[in-house]
């Protein structure tokens, strides 16, 4: 696996600096098509993925007193973390699962024991985990108004009489698209997303993020235009 | 309620990594060239147990209107929170709880959190739980926008070298929490991946680029990884290490072998564990057994099943009491960990008690009266090449058995019936009686617990 690093941050005295905007809140990663990229997010970097991550929320339903599980592994934070805060900020509370096969376990927990609002990063795992464990994801879900799935897994709900939104971590961005669609708005303030001639989606980042995306392909095929993008069919 | 994007003027908002703006200045005030960060921690025992006393005066107080397992388990009891004068008073009357004592309550209520909720739950931001592995999981209710209540505080990395602006290596989970929460509040800042043994080849450059100073968290698995990493690319394994302070181990103890190869390799490792779901204990420099923070809990050990505390140096039950949690505090709560402890001062300069671990009172087999934990069993795995990352599990239908059967994982694609027949060797050798040994793949048995380690006893 090709593995590159975006702009590894310098360290500095985080000690005065901690806070400041443009200080490094962390190091994730993002799986790319050349492999998994590592990059830097600053203080400034989460604020303004919290920011989308907000209205990405309030669109789903979720608003003071709403109880939401957020599934993913921990490289995933970069991506994630913003929807912590994000939720905090509308009032609901967060919960989590892991995006692998023996935490399903959890995942059910929360759905059995709580009203929950949304189930959002629902992995092909998951849904694995869940056949393997006995557990029926028809039935796990079944009472969660918005369930998000990525690629395979919302083909497996849909099977199951489900409407999942699809969720596609796109390298360093989280797309999410209403049931049924396969096209998701992303912040156009923070990243440029283009196609190049054969239809593979390149990522760029804003000028004040910490990490330097310059046309980095992330694996995806499909179309962007005006701040939407449309994946490839069975992406 | 709170705003992540806020003033900080606002000192009860969230800052970018989750803590409060307030707790983070108080963190950021305490940073000196001193090699302890709380006052707390060099406290004389006098001073610890006077404190103690008037924060559970306090804490009792609180629970006794808001707790509603303590109303019910105090009320059947006879006893009245509010009637306890003293950390004496409190030792010699209050009743316990244990994990069953908060199932029973969760499912005849329909309370998810077993009546131990002490705040509305429109308060809560972060609802965790523990991995399962004996059960439906024990919830965490957490609030970001006080004082720390999580499982540990930036003391622990502060004592073992991490310094602001430093980095760590957390090869974590997403269980509790996000341990990336701590390791900011320390000023900090977390390289994250995830606890996969199958992922640490991304570990390894990530560690020769950044040179972080602590690692979060080795465990048998990820070691296991590292190893066959080593034997696979000839990894300078001394030259990886070399930049970390510590190198934080958890899960379960660390066994002989692979303490070898920590030493081959010169790493620095300082184990932790659970302090009863109240909190963790960690080894510090002296490496002389487990310091629990006593501002955070009340410690007690008791004869296992009974009342009588133990002596300093003797083993009993770790039974807990939060007086620090406001949100979902454990009262007098058995944990079903075995230890032995001291309240003797430690080299490192803390008068905190000090426990070390000897098992777990849901691990215990014992087969034709002979009791058996699964530490008995490390050694002898450990012992056998093909086995040598020790990973097993106990099969344990119930804790009385006539016979010892293992379910043992291997590496490589050895003679499965000399493998079995040596492992059984080797147990026989140490505890005198022969296992029926099932073996399978490693990488198929870590597929059964947490990535950071895998439940030492199966049912079936």
């Amino acid at each position: 696996m090709t593995t590159a690093v975006l702009d590894a941050p310098p360290v500095t005295s985080a000690a005065l600096t901690f806070d400041a905007p443009d200080a490094i809140w962390g190091v994730g990663s993002a799986p790319m098509a050349s492999g998994l990229v590592h990059y830097p997010l600053s203080n400034r970097d989460v604020l303004a993925d919290v920011d989308w991550a907000e209205g990405q929320l309030r669109a789903l339903g979720v608003e003071a007193g709403s109880l939401i599980d957020l599934v993913h592994n921990y490289s995933e934070c970069g991506q994630f973390w913003p929807y912590y805060l994000a939720g905090m900020r509308l009032g609901a509370q967060v919960m989590n699962g892991m995006a692998t096969p023996w935490d399903v376990g959890r995942i059910e927990m929360y759905a059995r024991r709580f009203p929950l609002r949304a189930v959002l990063g629902v992995s092909p795992q998951t849904v694995e985990g869940m056949a393997a464990f006995g557990l029926d994801a028809a039935r796990v879900f079944a009472a969660v108004p918005v369930v998000g799935a990525r690629g395979a897994a919302a083909s497996a709900l849909e099977a199951l009489n489900l409407r999942p939104h699809r969720m596609t971590p796109l390298g360093p961005l989280i797309l999410i698209a209403a049931p049924g669609e396969d096209a998701a708005a992303y912040d156009t303030a923070e990243w440029i997303l283009e196609t190049d001639a054969e239809g593979r989606i390149l990522v760029t980042s804003g000028a004040k993020r910490a990490a330097r995306y310059d046309r980095l392909d992330t694996g995806y095929r499909g179309q962007v235009a005006d701040g939407v993008v449309k994946l490839e069919a069975g992406a | 309620m709170l705003d992540a994007a806020a003033d900080p003027s606002d000192a009860m908002a969230l800052n970018p990594s989750g803590n409060s703006v307030a707790y983070q200045r108080e963190n950021v005030a305490k940073w000196s060239d001193k090699p302890f960060l709380d006052a707390v921690e060099t406290a004389s025992r006098a001073e610890i147990e006077a404190l103690q006393e008037n924060k559970l005066l306090e804490q009792l107080a609180w629970v006794a209107e808001r707790s509603a397992i303590v109303r019910e388990v105090w009320s059947a009891a006879g006893v009245d929170p509010l009637s306890i004068t003293s950390l004496d008073d409190f030792k010699a009357r209050a009743p316990f709880m244990d994990k069953d004592t908060l199932r029973d309550f969760r499912d005849r209520h329909d309370d998810p959190f077993g009546g131990v909720l002490c705040v509305d739950r429109a308060e809560i931001h972060n609802i965790g739980s523990s991995s399962g592995t004996t059960g439906d999981p024990t919830l965490f209710a957490e609030r970001w926008n006080r004082p720390y209540e999580g499982p540990f505080t930036p003391r622990e990395y502060w004592h073992l070298g991490l310094r602001p602006g430093d980095y760590v290596l957390e090869l974590s989970t997403v269980l509790r929490g996000v341990a990336h929460r701590i390791t900011r509040a320390a000023g900090a800042i977390p390289l994250m991946l995830n606890h996969d043994p199958n992922e640490v080849e991304q570990a390894v450059e990530w560690i020769l680029k950044y040179r972080p100073t602590i690692f979060f968290m080795l465990s048998s698995p990820v070691i296991y990884g590292l190893e066959r990493l080593e034997r696979e690319k000839g990894i300078d394994m001394v030259d990886l290490f070399s930049s970390f302070k510590a190198c934080i181990y958890g899960g379960e103890p660390i066994g002989p072998r692979m303490q070898r190869t920590m030493d081959r390799w010169g790493v620095k490792v300082f184990e932790f564990s659970s302090l009863g779901d109240s909190g963790t204990i960690w080894e510090c420099q002296a490496k002389d057994g487990f310091h629990a923070w006593e501002d955070i809990a009340i410690v007690e050990v008791l004869e296992p099943g009974g009342d009588r505390h133990v002596a300093d140096g003797e083993g009993g039950e770790l039974v807990v009491t939060a007086i620090h949690n406001k949100t979902d505090p454990l009262i007098r709560y058995r944990s079903g960990d075995f230890v032995r402890y001291t309240k003797a001062p430690c080299a490192c300069g803390r008068e905190h008690v000090r426990l070390w671990l000897a098992g777990r009172l849901g691990d215990e087999v014992v087969v034709d009266g002979v009791s058996i934990l699964p530490r008995d069993i490390w050694t002898a795995v450990e012992e056998v090449p093909e086995t040598a990352a020790a990973l097993f599990q106990i099969i344990r239908p119930q804790r009385e058995l006539t016979e010892l059967k293992l379910r043992v994982g291997y590496d490589g694609e050895p003679d499965l019936e000399d493998v079995a027949r040596r492992v059984a060797d080797q147990v026989e050798a140490r505890i005198k009686i022969r296992p029926q040994v099932e073996l399978i793949p490693n990488s198929e048995l870590i597929k059964l617990g947490p990535p950071h380690k895998i439940p030492r006893v199966a049912k079936a």
